[in-house]
């Protein structure tokens, strides 16, 4: 049975017949790709129509005619036929000496024609509906050996690699050339990354996979895909953290001219951030272009937050926008977002207004890296109800035929299986002691989906399981090239200074002895009021010994994130979408645990996010007991082998998490924060006796045993 | 000041300003001997320098400095400062010590807790901000020296051309660099100049009596 990756068509007709018929014959193996590829030759982008991929057939190509009427086929026939020799040629992998030794077949398929067919020739085939499947199964192909080596070729769809230049390194082991080897073996997009780059959906398609799974090159390169196919479309792509613009733009580029051997038409690409000011068109972004479209007032960022508060400011302007507006002018064809997870649903209910139909919207997010504390809700929620009261957007169970609304990237490409599962470990609690869980996935399939595997147990209310990462999500050569106690470290200092001591003697090794670039360590310090300052004597002591580094802030122009030769240090939001072969997080002791444990999984978010920025090696510092606290709660999961063992909260101990993760206003924070401390003051004077329990009247007193009795669960 | 000491001043000047967490980025001074006396402490890399005194609009101008890293500090709100330095046989003979604020970002001294809790949205104001570059230019050469129209050691505020206050003296890396905090980025606060804690040190005076009798900066003299 083939498997059929949709793609975006102007023949959704003839594709859809030709996929159905196809799927019918029986013994038929392979891919067919719809809308792909698109072969880029002197004269421009030349798109397929349809591409039948067989282990048994090799390569045949559709060109499909969905009204009644012929053109002179066999000059298009010739051209696909020599561009995609041409094209596959350039592999030697697929010839033998001069040879090209891939079976590329051509076939004419015009379902809606009920006249007779001229008739065809081996070299010109031409088939209607009823004579599609003898033909193809006709076809034979003599080196079907090859068919690992041209599936690869196929599902390449770029061979770009996100990199830079080549490492120089004279040691063979060292961190430089540990590096060079884990950048090599990343070669190219898997089928999942490829098949959710061509799969496009005529209205909303949902992204989600793990931190370093590839969803930001997936949307870049879906970008790129949908561009080169309708370059008059007008294509936005937006984002939270101004860093992942350069790398968006050189993806785009290099993708669209890799595939069309043309520019892109930056006129009819954007990509800007979420928010934007309005007058500038460097500054420009959705929210303020939506205001000026709409002609609605924009709210720049101090009016917004002295309005709806800091945490809420973004959120507070959309909704204000959505509210005024009467009927939104339409500019869009399709938007991507990226980090969908930082955005609040009003934005992306903008985005969908700002959208012509049939509403293209590719959103992209991982369930944990949410940093604000609010997860999305299912699209039914999200774009809320139309004018019967019926959700706008609803996802229906995948169908055969159609292109998959709903993605998920399980692999994850950037950090190996211990770290991530210590960051997941640490980030939702699982072996946190005293404490327990602090969260947890919303739902049980979400594990699978993002790569683990059920080792012991199962993952059932009140069971005990024990999850894994398996080979197949987290490929072993990430991990293979050092051993664990390099891979990973957590280190407890009595002071400031000795932190400051070790970090800038660590780092000062990395870019002698091993050899790696200041570019590729990243100095992340999670607490974000408290970063300028904590950065600011580690910045001045690596100055001291000639290492540059930049502070990654708030610029008006080029965003850049890394600059050769610096090191770069970087406080938790702006670290986002970034990742780099060596990660110092310091002050790490601000993630154990936080005063309101409403905040405690925002703390274990931030953890989350900085270890999971590494593509090799993580140092966790930090200093005083807390710090001590998080070391200990990691040897728990080294101890138990990076499997997460716990035992599967049933529903009312997981509704018990939801309430204490609620989000808070600021009034209700302010007055939680009260009330502990009048709690503490009051223990404080019992301990002290200058309260006795006997002095409490007797109805205050019932009610707080009564209180306690139901908390504890003892009557 | 010896051309050594000067560049030794204004590597510890960008390192201290790096320790008060009011610098993000930075390049090191160089320090070259052209050959007949001369040395110039200059910039890495090839910067543009001549950039700031074309007549085109200052957003594309701050544009070009920032991409071609012409710059010795960018500050926490996003401004550039630069400091040139040119001996010859030891001798100070010209200077330039300016400083570019960001176009279109609030400055520091406004919205300072914006700069320090590092607000992700800080980019985004809608207030036309207006941004003013200030240099402090000096020349030892008597034939540039117009006495009361172009003295020795000048002020120029914004882009105007004709703009030249007089100073009394060329100004040292720290002397200059603690104007700039002093003015710019103390807040109610916190004094930041005030933490600077590298002495002062002063070029011999340049402005003649003439001069100093009609409005012009004082450099004062505490060390």
């Amino acid at each position: 049975m083939i498997n059929t990756i949709w793609g975006t068509t102007v023949k959704p007709e003839a594709s859809r017949q030709l996929a159905t018929t196809l799927e019918a014959i029986p013994g038929l193996e392979g891919t067919l790709y719809v809308g792909y590829p698109i072969i880029g030759t002197p004269e421009g982008a030349f798109p397929l129509d349809a591409l039948l991929l067989s282990p048994t057939k090799g390569l045949i190509v559709f060109h499909l005619i969905e009204g009644k009427s012929f053109d002179t086929y066999e000059v298009i026939l010739d051209e696909i036929y020599r561009k995609l020799q041409s094209k596959l040629l350039n592999y030697s992998s697929l010839s033998k000496k001069r040879q090209l030794r891939v079976e590329i077949t051509t076939i004419v398929f015009a379902p809606a024609l009920s006249a007779p067919i001229p008739p065809g020739n081996d070299t010109y085939i031409v088939a209607s509906l009823s004579s599609l499947s003898a033909m193809v199964n006709a076809v034979t192909w003599a080196d079907t050996d090859l068919f690992p080596q041209l599936a690869s070729v196929v599902q390449a769809i770029s061979t770009i690699r996100k990199g830079r230049k080549r490492r120089e390194t004279k040691k063979d082991d060292s961190f430089g050339a540990r590096m060079r080897k884990v950048d090599d073996s990343i070669a190219n997009l898997d089928s999942q990354q490829s098949a959710a780059v061509i799969e496009t959906v005529e209205g909303i398609q949902r992204l989600r996979g793990l931190a370093g799974s590839g969803k930001t090159i997936v949307l870049a390169l879906k970008v790129a895909y949908l561009h080169a196919r309708h370059p008059e479309w007008r294509i936005a792509v937006t984002f939270n953290t101004r860093s992942l613009k350069g790398q968006f733009e050189r993806l785009i580029n290099s993708f669209v001219i890799e595939q069309t051997n043309e520019e892109p038409d930056w006129d009819n690409i954007e990509i800007v951030n979420a928010w934007g000011a309005p007058g500038n068109k460097a500054r420009e972004g959705i929210y303020s272009k939506f205001c000026v479209a709409n002609d609605l007032q924009y709210l720049d960022y101090k009016t917004a937050e002295l309005q709806f508060g800091s945490a809420k400011s973004f959120a507070g302007v959309c909704d204000l926008a959505l509210s005024q507006l009467k009927s939104s002018k339409q500019l869009y064809d399709a938007i991507l977002v990226d980090e969908a997870q930082d955005f609040a649903p009003s934005f992306l209910r903008l985005c969908y207004q700002f959208l012509k139909p049939p509403k293209r919207l590719v959103y992209a997010y991982d369930e944990l890296q949410n940093l604000t504390g609010d997860s999305l809700p299912p699209p039914e929620e999200l774009f809320g109800l139309d004018s019967q009261g019926q959700p706008r957007v609803s996802f229906t169970a995948p169908l055969a035929g159609r292109p998959r609304q709903d993605i998920i990237l399980e692999k994850c490409y950037r950090n190996s299986r211990p770290l991530l599962s210590t960051a997941h470990a640490l980030g939702f609690g699982i072996y946190r002691d005293p404490g327990g869980l602090i969260q947890l996935f919303e739902q049980k399939e979400l594990w699978r989906d993002v790569g683990y595997s059920v080792s012991a147990g199962s993952l059932s209310d009140g069971a005990f399981v024990s999850l894994e990462r398996t080979e197949n999500t987290s490929p072993r050569f990430l991990e293979s090239h050092s051993d664990i106690d390099t891979l990973i470290q957590f280190k407890t200092f009595d002071s400031d200074e000795e932190q400051l001591a070790w970090l800038v003697a660590n780092i000062r090794r990395n870019v002698s002895e091993d050899e790696l670039d200041p570019e590729d360590v990243l100095v992340i310090n999670p607490d974000p009021l408290k970063t300028r300052n904590a950065v600011a004597k580690p910045r001045a002591e690596l100055l001291r010994h000639g290492i540059n580094s930049t502070l990654a802030g708030v610029s008006s122009s080029a965003d850049v994130f890394f600059e050769p030769n610096t090191v770069t240090f970087t406080g938790i939001y702006r670290a986002k979408g970034n990742e780099a072969a060596m990660v110092y997080v310091i002050n790490a002791q601000d993630c154990y645990s936080s005063f309101i444990p409403a905040d405690l999984s925002k703390a274990r978010n931030r953890l989350f996010t900085a270890i999971t920025r590494s593509k090799a090696w993580v140092r966790v510092l930090g200093v005083g007991p807390n710090m001590d606290k998080l070391r200990s709660e990691y040897q728990r999961v080294s101890t138990h082998g990076f499997k997460l063992d716990f035992v599967y909260p049933n529903e009312e101990a997981r509704k018990k998490l939801q309430i204490v993760n609620r989000d808070m206003t600021k009034a209700d924070r302010e007055r939680l924060k009260k009330g502990i401390g009048d709690a503490a003051s009051f223990i404080e004077a019992l301990d002290r006796g200058e309260i006795e329990m006997e002095d409490l009247p007797s109805d205050i007193l019932d009610k707080l045993k009564r209180k306690f009795a139901t908390e504890t669960g003892t009557k | 000041m010896t051309p050594l000491e000067t560049h030794g001043q204004v590597e510890a000047v960008i390192t201290r300003m790096v320790e008060l967490a009011l610098c993000d980025a930075q390049n090191f001074p160089t320090l070259i001997d052209e050959g007949n006396g001369s040395k110039i402490i200059s910039i890495p890399g090839t910067p543009d320098l001549s950039v700031s005194m074309k007549n085109i609009e200052y957003a594309s101008i701050y544009e070009a400095l920032f991409r071609s890293k012409s710059f010795n500090l960018k500050l926490i709100d996003g401004a550039l400062v630069q400091l040139l330095y040119r001996f010859s046989n030891g001798e100070l003979v010209e200077h330039r010590l300016a400083y570019f604020p960001a176009p279109d970002l609030e400055s520091f001294q406004n919205e300072p807790d914006v700069y320090l809790e590092d607000e992700i949205f800080a980019q985004f104001t809608k207030r036309n901000v207006v941004s003013t570059p200030i240099r402090f230019d000096f020349n030892s050469s008597n034939a540039r020296h117009h006495e009361l129209l172009h003295s020795k050691s000048h002020l120029t505020l914004g882009q105007f051309q004709n703009c030249r206050i007089p100073v009394s003296a060329p100004l040292s890396p720290v002397v200059f660099m603690t104007f700039i905090v002093r003015h710019f980025y103390n807040t109610g606060a916190i004094d930041y100049s005030d933490r600077i804690g590298i002495s002062n040190t002063f070029f011999p005076n340049c402005v003649t009596e003439l001069e100093s009798g009609r409005v012009h900066l004082n450099l004062g003299n505490i060390r």
